[in-house]
């Protein structure tokens, strides 16, 4: 089956009952994609497909063909981090990290629909990425850095 | 690599829907279809559902469409996910109950790739876009390789995730007509969280209301019996009739206590979903008065 993923083609053979979280971790190495309930749950798991955050651990793999896949892993270019995972770090946004890859993916999502989003517009959109740890204030900040200086920079950073 | 999780099945990716009917009248009874697979895949890996044959419909194009006509209405597709609709402007303009029924549901990601007519077809009695579906008055298009048959909303669902749906049929399109004009309507979804969850009591309104009178009522309840349902006698309770708190509060006082079942679980008391139910349809149609 053949695969985009982080903007690198793959050919591979793989059982059509495969999810894409397994793909992602397993076939290809990318294990900035989280596993945490496996059942779409929690957003640990998420990833963008053209563009769209999606649950990779409820998607067939086969389904993700035809697609742009962009993990974690593929969010840093030659310039430099994306201004989310930069805001992350700077804000303390991150503890024990674990829901941090598909909390900045979800953001990278929201923030290409909706440049300048109040607060409520965060929190209901990334209602679904748990976080046991921050308490999700500083996740917030983070995001609003973030926005600041992607609407300064003119809009929408390559994701 | 091994996926022990899934009983193995044969995923399939037919290219048009011929293929999806040819497969289906093969495998029926063995095969589940995929388009988002949000219900499926978790269902699988709990080992609720093991099929055989999973039969893929995104990748045939032209299914996720969303098409409106301002006399013959909206028709859904049965891979247009759930984001999709609820980010269109006509729904969101013209079919708000639906907007605030999908939104309300799980989250961004299993919005992004869930479809409506998947959810209706999970058939959950707790499913979100339910309500809304029967107080817009939908029709379900259904499709198997012999026939094409359209059957309403109302009559679509048949027990806990239990449809009309035989093994070789799948449904292909959501016809909803042009709602009213004035028409006021809203979707309650009571939960324990924002996120993630599911109703315990489903409330959906559509009231037209002219010179005090009320035209027409709708009430839909989810979550409180068997399947989504309409009330419809609540509803004949005041249609027709002069619009007033008095006959709102017995209204939504009957809806709570005689039409509706609704089980005592880990989530509520019978009694606390009765007590939803009241204030979720007295709320609703207050907004019209």
């Amino acid at each position: 089956m053949h695969f985009n993923i982080n903007n690198i083609d793959y050919e591979l053979y793989i059982d059509g009952a495969m999810t894409l979280v397994d793909l992602l971790r397993d076939e290809i190495n990318l294990t900035g994609v989280k596993k945490g309930c496996d059942d779409g749950d929690c957003g640990a798991c998420t990833v963008l497909a053209d563009g769209r955050a999606i649950a990779s651990c409820t998607t067939l793999a086969a389904e993700a063909q035809n697609h742009k896949i962009i993990t974690i892993e593929g969010l840093a270019t030659s310039q430099g981090l994306h201004p989310l995972q930069k805001a992350f770090i700077e804000c303390f946004a991150v503890q024990c990290g674990f829901c941090t890859p598909g909390m900045i993916m979800a953001s990278v999502s929201l923030l290409s629909e909706n440049p300048d989003p109040t607060e409520d517009e965060i929190r209901d959109y990334l209602r679904g990425n748990i976080c046991r740890c921050t308490g999700y204030s500083k996740i917030i900040n983070a995001i609003n850095q973030a926005k600041e200086e992607m609407k300064a920079v003119g809009g929408e950073k390559n994701a | 690599m091994e996926n022990k999780l899934f009983n193995n099945p044969e995923y399939h990716s037919p290219q048009t829907l011929d293929e999806v009917l040819q497969l289906l009248d093969n495998y029926g009874e063995q095969a589940q279809i995929i388009s988002g697979g949000t219900d499926l895949i978790p269902k699988m890996k709990a080992r609720v559902l093991m099929p055989d044959h999973i039969i893929g419909l995104k990748q045939i194009e032209n299914l996720d469409f969303i098409d409106y006509d301002s006399e013959k209405g909206l028709w859904l597709g049965p891979a247009t996910t759930l984001g999709k609709t609820e980010r269109h402007p006509i729904i969101q303009s013209l079919y708000p109950v639906l907007y605030e029924g999908i939104h309300s549901m799980a989250s961004t990601q299993i919005r992004n790739a869930g479809t409506v007519i998947g959810n209706i077809c999970n058939a959950v009695p707790s499913a979100d876009t339910a309500p809304a579906l029967l107080v817009l008055n939908a029709e379900i298009r259904i499709s198997s390789s012999a026939s094409e048959r359209t059957v309403p909303i109302a009559e679509f669902f048949t027990g806990v995730c239990r449809t009309v749906l035989k093994p070789n049929e799948v449904v292909t399109g959501i016809h909803i007509p042009v709602p009213t004009e004035g028409a006021i309507m809203k979707y309650y979804k009571c939960s324990p969280r924002r996120a993630l969850d599911l109703a315990v009591v489903g409330v959906a309104t559509f009231v037209v209301v002219k010179d005090g009178i009320c035209e027409d009522a709708r009430i839909a309840l989810g979550a409180v019996a068997v399947t989504p349902k309409r009330a419809s006698r609540a509803e004949k309770m005041i249609t027709g009739q002069k619009i007033t708190p008095e006959l709102i509060t017995q209204v939504s006082e009957f809806a709570a206590t005689e039409e509706c079942s609704p089980i005592a679980d880990m989530r509520a008391t019978k009694e606390y979903r009765q007590e939803l139910v009241r204030l979720s349809v007295r709320d609703g149609l207050l907004l019209a008065l």
